[in-house]
């Protein structure tokens, strides 16, 4: 590993900066944690794709896309190859595209990197007395800054996704992102995405693993949406249970502009989804989703900033999840509204179900607001399925075991029902029904390769 | 656009008031040196005629105070405390005492102007007042009476001397004075405070009450408050204060610890009205109080409510921890920030016992350049089977240049705990202003019916006699030139 200087540095930093114990306040979930551990130096960080990928099936027969198949952070397909329309070479032209950053040439490389240019904001000094102007800034968590640095620096490959004014594909594009390998592998997989002025896609991003697979992965998306873009992204993430994903997801939305973000957390290990979503410009509209269903020692954390940064604009955010067994969910929150942003709106909403004894829940959801006219609210819940329906739905014969997995499958299709691509909807509405039922389980050995259909 | 100025300027005038408690009394002070130091420590025990237990409690805290940092995750922006600049032992010294209740007239007729009668002949109503003013208490009223049922009210200097089993017993036990950097400050710097037990099954006649003065310049406030409500007892406590207006700001660090046992209530009701400092941020108090109470035995209640108007900064969590089965905890809390001042504030629920229930209500009002912040934690640990929480903080912002922050930390680890948490942030709505005025109420009198109506939740909670104070006070803290 040529970077093993570098990497070490990153360890020892690490180590210092972990959330020591498990107090009142502190963070459970960290990147930092598994970069200080001590097998972090062990994982090998893979320079390029070395195995050959397995030939990939999508379980979901129905669902017709482009499919852009991914291993273990790289793209599989020939070099300077549009992997959206493969008779194409690779170009940010007035065709739409997917490709590896390298594939592209220096001016059109520039081109794309000057629209995620970032100032590298200086670490906040933690301790330090802030003044009052200081608050009604925009201030990026210093971790996530930190590790989105992390990725950039050492990514051995960026995939690029590029939508041309006023395109939209005929079907959705569905990138399938496969982490396999026998050894312990740190990941950083990076992804730019840009849709220019007008353009649409919905975007289904899969990430799956082998069972058994050991991963480590800090990855990176930057979304950037023109005027009157919009996307509609549905993240799935089922991987092994000794998988941790953290994935950061960082999204500036202008004038019009429209995200749509689902983060489906079926299975993992150690799950962080991130998100920040920045609102640059008036009529600017997020709308970001989460599901989660953890079961036996899984963990879940769910991190989303939204910043208001200009008048009208427009913010929703619905979590829910179910934890059973010893599974803990966390949730964070935080909607910020800077003094300019005049009639924003940011509804803010995280449920939570505890099934078993041992589950646990955890939510800040924050609200920070520096401007007068506007409407926000959050509510967060943390409680049990409605005994009274329960009861309802007994008296009329039905199994308290079905009962229950009908009230949850009710409970998780507020935020399926969201999802635009119907025949997505439709599997992840079987899927969920068979988690609830214990038959995922049996299939996980197979998720893969999988037949599908209903079960 | 007219209209919009027109508007600007009523809530400007509303929001512009003057502090009516800043006088300032001359009386001779003795004071100890500027400072923090040991001997420091050790002189004011001394001039307390403490025994020899104290001092050691004394000095323990300050050694986990010399070893800790000042907290700074607050939503705050001060200039920093120089705690070497700060006197911590202040006593007003009596010329010639009143012979009839042995306190020096000026300070009679202090209190007096600040509406608290020490005068127990008056037939008014029947509260109980420990007056403490800067480093001591000036008088406790009705103590004889109270003491025929066995209810002892006093401050806590003279507990400290005639009481040591309970304080021994009890101090630092709900709040342990290496919690934070200022209960270590307090409790090793401490000077005076009320002291309350209230034996089983007795339930206090009249309501309880301290106020609290800062006089003396450059002075600290550090009292120490200790309400103890054996088995089946209720209490209804109370407590004021306000300070001179000075161009300096002033630290005021306490601690209140109430310990309610098995079947036993207490009522905690606190009108804060601390110097807030000037238009422009300069001066007014530093505020920064632990207060926590434990509901020790199964069915005890603890209620805290707050209104909270004064400081230039206020860092304050009335806290809760819920031990006993079936046991209660409520917060209301009112919180209204205006001009430069700084208010973090919100309540700590903690859930140990089953099926504890809590309920929060925190109103917050902003207005001028102020921030106004709530932050609670919620925590259902894994043996508090069926406990059930209840939250609701709403912040109402005044203007453009002020913030409403709501950090709020829900942590359940029991399956049938029902938690909930529900907040609001807006300005008070065109259609509400367009019907009062449309029913002839002036702007100004529409804004200030909308804001009392807003807070009325936390309100009503309070005792009578505090009602009508909080509520004159709100109006003063909003109201202004217009009339």
């Amino acid at each position: 590993m040529q970077n093993n200087k570098d990497m070490q540095q990153w360890a020892a930093l690490a180590k210092s900066r972990m959330p020591a114990g498990r107090g009142m306040f502190l963070q459970h979930i960290s990147l930092w944690r598994e970069l200080g551990a001590n097998d972090f130096l062990q994982r090998k960080m893979p320079l390029a794709l070395t195995v050959p990928p397995p030939q990939f099936h999508c379980d979901i027969k129905s669902l017709d896309t482009h499919l852009v198949s991914v291993c273990n952070g790289f793209a599989t397909g020939r070099a300077g190859q549009n992997l959206l329309f493969p008779e194409q070479k690779a170009a940010l032209g007035d065709k739409p595209c997917v490709c590896r950053l390298s594939d592209l040439s220096e001016g059109e490389r520039n081109q794309l990197q000057a629209f995620f240019a970032h100032s590298e904001t200086a670490a906040k000094q933690s301790g330090k007395v802030r003044r009052t102007a200081d608050f009604a800034e925009v201030r990026c968590e210093p971790d996530t800054e930190d590790f989105a640095r992390l990725n950039r620096s050492f990514t051995p490959e960026t995939l690029v996704v590029y939508l041309p004014a006023g395109c939209r594909l005929d079907k959705p594009l569905q990138i399938v992102n496969l982490c396999i390998g026998d050894e312990a592998l740190f990941l950083q997989p990076h992804c730019l995405m840009l849709l220019e002025k007008g353009a649409s896609l919905s975007l289904v991003h899969c990430t799956d693993s082998h069972p058994k697979a050991d991963i480590l992965a800090n990855a990176l998306t930057e979304i950037r949406l023109e005027p009157g873009a919009s996307l509609e992204y549905i993240q799935m993430q089922n991987v092994g249970d000794r998988c941790k994903i953290f994935h950061q997801i960082q999204a500036e939305v202008l004038s019009g502009a429209r995200l749509s973000l689902h983060r489906i957390t079926l299975n993992g290990g150690i799950t962080q989804n991130n998100t920040e979503v920045n609102l640059l410009q008036e009529g600017a509209r997020a709308e970001v989703f989460g599901l989660y269903l953890q079961d036996r020692e899984q963990k879940t954390d769910n991190r989303v900033k939204i910043n208001h940064i200009a008048p009208q604009t427009y913010s929703r955010e619905l979590f829910k999840g179910v934890m059973d067994d010893s599974a803990e969910a966390y949730f964070k929150g935080h909607v910020f509204v800077s003094p300019q942003a005049q009639q924003t709106e940011a509804y803010q909403s995280c449920r939570n179900l505890l099934v078993s004894p041992k589950a646990q829940a955890y939510a800040k959801p924050y609200l920070e607001i520096y401007a007068d006219d506007v409407q926000c609210n959050h509510g967060v819940t943390v409680g049990q399925l409605d005994e009274d329906a329960l009861f309802y739905m007994r008296c009329r014969g039905i199994s308290a075991d079905s009962a229950r997995r009908l009230l949850m499958r009710a409970y998780a299709d507020e935020i399926l029902k969201e999802i635009g691509v119907e025949e997505l909807r439709l599997w992840l509405t079987s899927l969920v029904k068979k988690r609830f039922s214990g038959q995922l389980q049996a299939c996980q050995e197979c998720i893969l390769a999988c037949p599908g259909g209903e079960c | 656009m007219k209209k919009q100025k027109e508007q600007d300027k009523i809530l400007e005038d509303i929001t512009r008031s003057d502090y009516e408690w800043g006088f300032e009394t001359k009386v001779d002070t003795q004071t100890l040196e500027k400072g923090l130091s040991e001997n420091i420590i050790r002189r004011i025990s001394q001039l307390k005629g403490e025994p020899e237990y104290m001092l050691e409690f004394r000095l323990s805290a300050f050694k986990k105070w010399k070893e800790m940092g000042e907290p700074h995750w607050g939503h705050f922006d001060y200039a920093p405390i120089d705690y070497q600049d700060i006197i911590y032992y202040a006593a007003p010294q009596s010329k010639d005492s009143n012979p009839l209740s042995g306190i020096d007239p000026d300070l009679l007729a202090t209190f007096k102007k600040l509406g608290i009668e020490l005068d127990e002949s008056k037939e008014l109503p029947k509260v109980a007042v420990d007056a403490i003013m800067d480093s001591v208490s000036v008088k406790t009223m009705y103590s004889e009476q109270l003491a025929q049922q066995g209810i002892i009210f006093c401050s806590i200097s003279e507990a400290i001397k005639n009481h040591p089993d309970l304080i021994k017993e009890y101090l630092g036990s709900v709040v342990p004075s290496g919690d934070n950097y200022f209960t270590a400050l307090n409790s090793a710097v401490f000077s005076d405070g009320s002291f309350v037990y209230i034996p089983k099954g007795v339930r206090c006649p009249m309501e309880l009450s301290s106020y609290f003065r800062i006089n003396a310049k450059e002075s600290g406030q550090f009292e120490r408050t200790l309400i103890i409500a054996d088995e089946g007892a209720y209490v209804s406590y109370m407590e004021g204060c306000t300070a001179p207006m000075r161009d300096k700001n002033q630290l005021h660090a306490a601690v209140v610890e109430i310990v309610v046992l098995k079947d036993a209530e207490v009522k905690y009701s606190t009108v804060q009205n601390w110097y807030p400092g000037d238009k422009n941020g300069k001066g007014g108090i530093y505020n920064f109080v632990t207060k926590r109470g434990i509901c020790k035995g199964s069915r005890a209640k603890l209620s805290w409510t707050q209104v909270e108007t004064g400081s230039a900064i206020t860092w304050k969590y009335p806290s809760i921890i819920l031990k006993g089965d079936h046991s209660t905890g409520e917060f209301y809390s009112v919180a209204v920030t205006n001009n430069c001042q700084q208010a973090d504030t919100g309540t700590k629920m903690i859930h140990i016992g089953q099926n504890t229930s809590s309920t929060i209500v925190s109103k917050g009002v902003s207005a001028g350049e102020s921030q106004n912040s709530y932050r609670g934690l919620v925590k259902i640990m894994p043996a508090a089977a069926g406990a059930r929480n209840f939250s609701r903080c709403d912040s109402l912002l005044m203007g453009n240049r002020c913030g409403a922050h709501t950090w709020p930390d829900i942590q359940c680890q029991n399956q049938t705990a029902i938690v909930e948490h529900e907040a609001t942030t807006s300005k008070i709505s065109e259609e509400k202003l367009f019907y009062c005025r449309q029913r002839g109420l002036s702007e100004e009198d529409a804004v200030s019916l909308i804001v009392n109506g807003y807070a009325k939740d936390v309100l009503e909670q309070l005792p009578m006699e505090f009602a009508a104070e909080a509520q004159k006070l709100l109006s003063v803290s909003l109201e202004g030139s217009v009339g």
